[in-house]
């Protein structure tokens, strides 16, 4: 007893490892920090980046006003590049969607050879985006490869000159990169549905199709939403397949593409700003279903 | 008889149904080996063309010779120099947050905001951040990069830890308050060895995340930095042999960051389950 | 000595919508050395949250909890220097059990020397001398209900609190089980509280039990008084298996126990209370004879049971109606519309 006695009057007020509220603050802020000095401010710079006249080589800042969107506005090469990024996102949202259900079966799947396949399904995910794309470029590049060959037995020369042909390269780059991703998002949605509503499920009778209609698709439906919304925010975002595929030089086909052409490649930084501005709205939105979407019922009861 | 006619029939009707049964589950499994054949020959179309290019066309030593000419080992090593702090700063920032924000009611809606900043688009950040870092100085160097790729990581680190942390049971972290310890102790003696596996399935997609970033490793440290930035920009003037060698070099870069994801990628779902209901 | 005792404890959870749960509603209770007291109650009824908050997970709303005479409020778990053991055991999977067991020395800084005698002496009281080698995933649940226990014991706690203690145990090794727990803690001295849900194992283990019912304590005493004195019909329900017959007349309840309610004629004339009761149906349970059937006459038609023992021979079959009597200092009575007790009322026959 006189041991609580001692312990009670030195802990009384509780050292710092105790102080719940505190602590949590002391884990929370770093992060907070940093992602504020990292993530907002650039953003507030780059606002007030697109209102001036920067450039790499005279980086003093000079404010302009709201000119600059008026020639971003007016460039030919801007307007060609949003359709494309729209484009782009939406065709790849829907084939991402797609594909990336029936490889989220697979991933799940307990089969011979998985050891081999999950690693190579995992490929495009995990190379660099800048590293496929320069690699699918010369895969349809080079008169040799098989894809190659395909092209030109449909009678394309080269890829680069058609708008359509380099959209649907862009795409098919993307869908391949992307599709793995979204694949594990919905994999992991798949597998929260719990195994005995399933199991009911095909006690009842229900056949495969019924099962899939009824019970699997409603339940992994938020899955396939988080995935969707993933999909096309990270094309909008991504600069690295589209500026890669067109090389420097090139005029891109998509936003994001065309403000790193710009902006850092080509050293005009209020220019480049002012396009990464105008793409803002595209994920913004995107992220903002994804925060409406996130909160589920339960956490609405709670 | 009319009894042992009924039996007769539903005898044949369950025989029937059996044979049903038998046929569709062979279908369903050739259907399953047809699908991962073509998905893992899509997935590896590249680096497989770039393999059979590589051996094909050019004597093998004339490849290594070839890649070794190349700054190929340059741009490894740092891309490692960068993605190993980059790792260390995103558990370490990540992890006591998502377990702060777990403790927490409003911890959710925190922590799905903090999640979105990942989605931010890169080149948005890149142009301000290099305007920033050229004018302080720090441009043009490795450790600028350091500093910069964890605004991405750090998100994804937290949305990801969360989930891992649901499958940490409370009342064991409860029994080490019970037994004498604070909460921190409890959470660097308890939670941390518990979360072990999921450090190492973060820790693989930092780097991954921070090794494929092509725009803030080309604004902040330069085109010849890391891999990302450095191969597309070597190739562009390059012969078709350079070409060959280097795709060399892009399947031995994707080749371990695909195994090691591997590794952890059923971690990574089950975390995600965690987090699929409220995300 | 008065180890453990809390004044008035509230505890409100904000539930959903703004809606106030009340799961703790001014408990007092007190708890000597070397006690063993269970707290019985339904699910729900608030026994783990007084648990909580006596170890200092929970705060309280309102009210004190004292444990050897001190103030506890507003300090942590750990230093109030309980043991606690809750229905998962909360092992720590990444220790073995020579870690999990030394973990809370660890907390005080005990010597390495002096950690591997404690931890010693704890796995041999409990039997579990050859485990500590190994890992909490591969031990079957008895084998974790020891480690739980050792784990809890090492520091030598002036209060235990046990969390179900017997929730994973087989029903037939219960009474082994308990009986062990009982020889334990009387061995150390250490009062101990026992969460239960189970009438049986509340009134087999605890010296004292403590029947809660949403928040509030209904009864405090001895295994014995409630039995015989329940102050109201959830206590004489809750109590006993099967439990006591209620038999409503007027504004009352008739309550008598079924080994008391036997054929007219085993029971002594004086001061006996008469009934018919018509036989639906006759169990045979370990000798004894359960009988479900009705009863009229000393008020509304009414479902009861009787047990009778094995010395009671009385042939007895489906359908039939019999006369059956109970002690007249056997029966209690209860207020039809609160339960509580109330004086008893003269019954005609």
């Amino acid at each position: 007893m006189s041991r609580v006695a001692a312990n009670t009057a030195s802990r009384r007020r509780g050292g710092l490892a105790d102080r719940e509220g505190l602590l949590t603050w002391l884990f929370l802020l770093p992060s907070v920090v940093y992602l504020a000095a990292l993530v907002l401010v650039p953003l507030a710079l780059a606002i007030a980046l697109a209102l001036s006249g920067v450039t790499a080589a005279a980086p003093a800042y000079r404010f302009t006003g709201v000119r600059r969107f008026g020639s971003v506005l007016s460039d030919g090469a801007f307007w060609r590049a949003l359709t494309g990024t729209l484009v782009v996102a939406g065709v790849s949202t829907v084939l991402v969607v797609l594909c990336g259900q029936v490889l989220a079966h697979v991933l799940l799947a307990r089969f011979r050879g998985r050891w081999l396949v999950r690693p190579l399904v995992l490929l495009p995910w995990t190379t660099p985006a800048a590293l496929s794309a320069t690699s699918w470029r010369w895969l349809l590049d080079s008169a040799h490869s098989p894809a190659g060959r395909l092209l030109r037995a449909a009678g394309v020369a080269s890829w680069h000159e058609r708008p359509a042909m380099v959209l649907g390269t862009i795409v098919a780059v993307q869908v391949w990169r992307l599709t793995p991703l979204a694949a594990v998002v919905m994999a992991a949605g798949l597998t929260a549905i719990p195994r005995d509503v399933r199991d009911a499920a095909r006690v009842d009778g229900a056949g495969a199709v019924r099962r899939a209609v009824e019970v699997v698709i409603p339940l992994a439906l938020p899955s396939i939403a988080v995935a969707a919304l993933l999909t096309a925010i990270l094309t909008c975002a991504d600069a690295a397949v589209a500026a890669v595929l067109t090389g420097p030089g090139g005029s891109p086909w998509t936003l994001a593409a065309l403000a790193y052409a710009r902006g850092i490649e080509g050293g005009a930084l209020g220019r480049g700003a002012a396009i990464a501005v105008l793409l803002l709205p595209l994920p913004l939105a995107g992220a903002a279903v994804l925060l409406r979407a996130g909160r589920s019922p339960a956490e609405e009861a709670a | 008889m009319i009894g042992g006619l009924a039996a007769r029939t539903a005898a044949r009707e369950l025989a029937r149904q059996r044979r049903r049964q038998a046929v569709r589950r062979v279908v369903e499994r050739a259907a399953l080996y047809a699908l991962a054949a073509v998905a893992s020959v899509l997935c590896a179309a590249p680096f497989l063309w770039s393999l059979w290019a590589a051996v094909h066309e050019v004597p093998a030593g004339e490849s290594v010779r070839l890649l070794r000419s190349t700054p190929f080992g340059a741009w490894v090593g740092r891309t490692v120099l960068v993605g190993g702090p980059v790792t260390a700063v995103t558990v370490l920032l990540a992890l006591p947050a998502a377990y702060a924000l777990r403790r927490r009611r409003w911890g959710g809606t925190a922590g799905r905001i903090i999640a979105v900043l990942a989605l931010v688009p890169s080149v948005l950040l890149a142009v301000p951040l290099s305007w920033a870092a050229d004018g302080l100085g720090l441009g043009g160097s490795l450790g600028t990069l350091v500093l910069v790729e964890p605004a991405v990581t750090v998100p994804v680190g937290v949305l990801l830890f969360g989930g891992f942390l649901r499958a940490v049971p409370v009342d064991v972290e409860e029994q080490a308050l019970v037994d004498g310890h604070s909460r921190l102790a409890a959470f660097v003696r308890v939670v941390v060895p518990l979360l072990r596996p999921a450090i190492a399935a973060v820790a693989v997609l930092a780097f991954t995340l921070a090794a494929g970033d092509l725009v803030y490793a080309r604004a902040l440290a330069g085109a010849r930095s890391t891999v990302a930035a450095g191969i597309p920009a070597h190739l562009e003037h390059g012969a078709a042999p350079l070409w060959r060698t280097l795709h060399l070099g892009v399947a031995a870069v994707a080749v371990p960051l695909a195994a090691a994801t591997d590794l952890v990628l059923g971690r990574i779902i089950a975390a995600s389950a965690g987090t699929a209901d409220r995300t | 000595m008065r180890v453990l005792e809390t004044r008035g404890l509230v505890k409100v959870y904000e539930g959903r919508r703004k809606q106030h749960v009340r799961a703790l509603d001014g408990v007092d209770l007190t708890t000597e050395q070397g006690e063993c007291l269970a707290l019985l109650g339904p699910a729900g009824a608030g026994k783990t949250t007084l648990l909580r908050t006596i170890a200092g997970l929970e705060s309280p709303t309102l009210g004190e909890v004292h444990l050897g005479g001190h103030l506890m409020n507003g300090l942590p778990p750990r230093a109030r220097r309980v043991g606690l053991v809750v229905p998962s055991h909360a092992l720590y999977p990444h220790k073995s059990v020579r870690g999990n067991i030394e973990f809370p020395l660890k907390a005080e800084h005990v010597p390495r020397a002096m950690r591997e005698r404690k931890a010693r002496w704890a796995a041999d009281l409990l039997g579990i001398p050859d485990l500590l080698g190994r890992r909490p995933g591969r031990l079957s649940a008895d084998e974790r209900r020891r480690v739980a226990l050792a784990r809890a014991l090492v520091r030598e706690p002036a209060v235990l609190l046990l969390d179900e203690p017997l929730a994973g145990v087989d029903p037939r090794s219960r009474a082994a089980a308990r009986d062990e727990l009982r020889s334990l803690q009387r061995r150390l001295g250490t009062a101990m509280i026992c969460v239960t849900h189970d009438q049986a194992e509340a009134t087999g283990l605890g010296d004292r039990v403590a029947v809660l019912d949403a928040g509030r304590l209904r009864q405090v005493g001895t295994p014995q008084d409630l039995y015989d004195e329940p102050v109201d019909t959830f206590v004489a329900t809750l109590i006993g298996t099967p439990p006591m017959n209620l038999v409503p007349r007027g504004d009352r309840l008739i309550g008598f126990r079924p080994e008391h309610l036997l054929p007219a004629e085993e029971v002594p004339p004086d001061g006996r209370v008469t009934m018919p009761l018509r036989v639906d149906r006759i169990e045979h349970l370990s000798g004894d004879r359960h009988v479900y059937g009705r009863v009229t006459r000393i008020g509304r038609e009414t479902r009861v049971i009787a047990r009778l023992p094995a010395t009671v021979t009385t042939p007895l079959a489906g359908g039939e109606t019999r006369e059956f009597a109970v002690p007249g200092d056997r029966v209690r009575f209860f207020d039809a519309e609160y339960g509580n007790r109330t004086a008893p009322v003269r019954i005609g026959g």
